[in-house]
């Protein structure tokens, strides 16, 4: 709080001013999560290739790895940590700032409004983090073992049986189960998160107000059903072990 | 219309001697309460009954009474303004209760709006915003010709339900976050749909996001709730509109601030 209205200047110039302000961290909360979105579509009908057969699903991943595949890969990973990260950074500067607003709270609180989505966005977004960091040790640093080697596969051919690893990852209900709730968490995330970054970035009128909020929701679903179609398809025996 | 009645309230009241006093709630039995009281006037009849027994009336923030000069605060059952929506806390009558309700009363809670005293808190932020954003041109002299400025009656109809504006409060209290956009929104937006607005629109929404920044409050969370508890029911549709505002100004390079004003 200041008594004088003359703001304090920083140096930058007004981009720096405005990066550094609250709406800046809002523009890039909407903007890197509408990044991050985009990025797990493709990792979404990615994942839905495992529908296609074993050789199929392996014959991708073995792409992904190879050497044309690598500026692909790479430049998805350095995207996916700066896009992550910013999320990350400003959504704990959000958090921290918004806190700090509202230091005393209410005895009794009625919410008109505000959608349960809406005021755990903070807490779906940490548990979704935590999964992301458990995913990555399953699925890409193989902490739990990794992927098994294709029987009769002979190096240096990229050996890697990843149709093996997530049908053996899946077929043990506590990892799938895991899995399906952060998936759901992801969606809850999603359901307010779509709107929010569309009204935070201007858009907003009578028509397409209702409308996005709808995307939103759509959006989400479509997302964790996708997600969730591989270790329902494992569970329901569609993915079998080859 | 409801015929007159009796209630008998038990009241949970904020008080607090002072800015640097923790404060607590304090129980009051209140029998004898007309349905057609406001619910100012029902603390009226408590702080007479208080002055009675010689106990000091709790402070609270009023005016004009009728709703429209943005004083009356108060978050009644945990709701700023109380349960019925588009009205203020001296439009809110006590027919809105049944007898022997229990209500908690508690000031707007904000970090900008520091608790003066028991229900009173100073909203002083929200002028400092007001008058962060500065001046609007007008032409000095002889009075213009009428229709002039051509203004559309959609333009005119958007302007006016953003000026609808009270400067309450209400919108920050109700925020999970203390958030002041839809205060802000509503500023920026009732100038934006008139050309006379248009002169300084870009340092006028640039400055008042700096001072509502520097005020503590928090960011917008898209969340509502502002919407939903504001007295003259000002939709949110004017926080996207101040978003719009500033992104055109800062990145059309015109979101000159006053210090870069004194620079040159």
């Amino acid at each position: 709080m200041q008594a004088a209205a003359t703001p304090t200047p920083s140096a930058g110039g007004h981009v720096w001013r405005f990066l550094t302000s609250s709406l800046g961290a809002k523009v890039t909360m909407a903007l890197t999560g509408l990044g991050f979105y985009a990025w797990l579509c493709l990792h979404m009908i990615g994942n839905l290739e495992i529908f296609h057969g074993a050789h199929f699903f392996n014959g991708y991943a073995h792409f992904l790895h190879s050497n044309e595949a690598k500026p692909l890969l790479w430049g998805s990973r350095v995207y996916l940590v700066v896009v992550v990260g910013l999320h990350i950074l400003s959504g704990v500067r959000l958090w921290w700032l918004n806190r700090q607003a509202r230091a005393v709270g209410y005895r009794v609180r009625r919410w008109r409004a505000a959608s349960l989505a809406s005021r755990t966005m903070i807490w779906t977004g940490v548990a979704v983090a935590v999964f992301v960091f458990f995913h990555l040790a399953h699925f890409t640093w193989g902490w739990f073992g990794g992927a098994p080697a294709i029987a009769g596969c002979v190096p240096p051919a990229d050996c890697k049986d990843a149709y093996a690893m997530v049908h053996q990852a899946f077929t043990n209900g506590w990892v799938a189960a895991g899995y399906i709730v952060a998936m759901g968490l992801i969606g809850f995330h999603l359901w307010h998160a779509v709107w929010s970054a569309l009204q935070t970035l201007g858009l907003n009128g009578p028509k397409w107000t209702p409308f996005a909020k709808k995307l939103g929701l759509a959006l989400g679903v479509l997302l964790a059903v996708g997600f969730v179609l591989v270790p329902v398809g494992v569970l329901a025996n569609f993915i079998v072990a080859h | 219309m409801s015929t007159q009645a009796n209630l008998h309230l038990k009241l949970h009241v904020w008080r607090q001697k002072n800015a640097s006093d923790r404060g607590g709630f304090v129980e009051y039995d209140v029998p004898g309460v007309s349905s057609d009281m406001s619910f100012l006037e029902m603390f009226d009849v408590l702080n007479e009954r208080l002055i009675e027994k010689g106990e000091e009336p709790v402070a609270f923030d009023h005016d004009c009474r009728e709703g429209i000069c943005g004083m009356c605060s108060m978050v009644i059952n945990g709701q700023p303004h109380g349960p019925k929506r588009g009205v203020t806390t001296c439009q809110l009558h006590m027919r809105t209760f049944h007898d022997g309700q229990e209500i908690w009363v508690e000031p707007f809670r904000s970090s900008a709006f520091p608790v003066v005293k028991d229900l009173v808190v100073d909203r002083g932020a929200l002028d400092r915003m007001v008058q962060a954003g500065g001046f609007v041109s007008v032409r000095t002299g002889g009075a213009p010709d009428a229709n002039a400025t051509p203004i559309s009656k959609v333009e005119a109809d958007l302007s006016m339900d953003a000026a609808a504006c009270i400067g309450c409060g209400a919108c920050v209290a109700s925020c999970k976050n203390g958030s002041a956009a839809l205060f802000l929104g509503a500023q920026v937006s009732k100038y934006k749909h008139l050309p006379q607005g248009l002169t300084e629109r870009h340092e006028r929404v640039a400055n008042m996001m700096a001072q509502a920044d520097l005020e503590g409050f928090g960011a917008c969370g898209n969340q509502a709730e502002c919407e939903a508890v504001c007295p003259k029911e000002i939709p949110i549709r004017v926080i996207a509109e101040m978003y719009r505002e500033y992104l055109r100004s800062t990145f059309t390079g015109r979101a000159i601030g006053k210090q870069d004003r004194k620079r040159t």
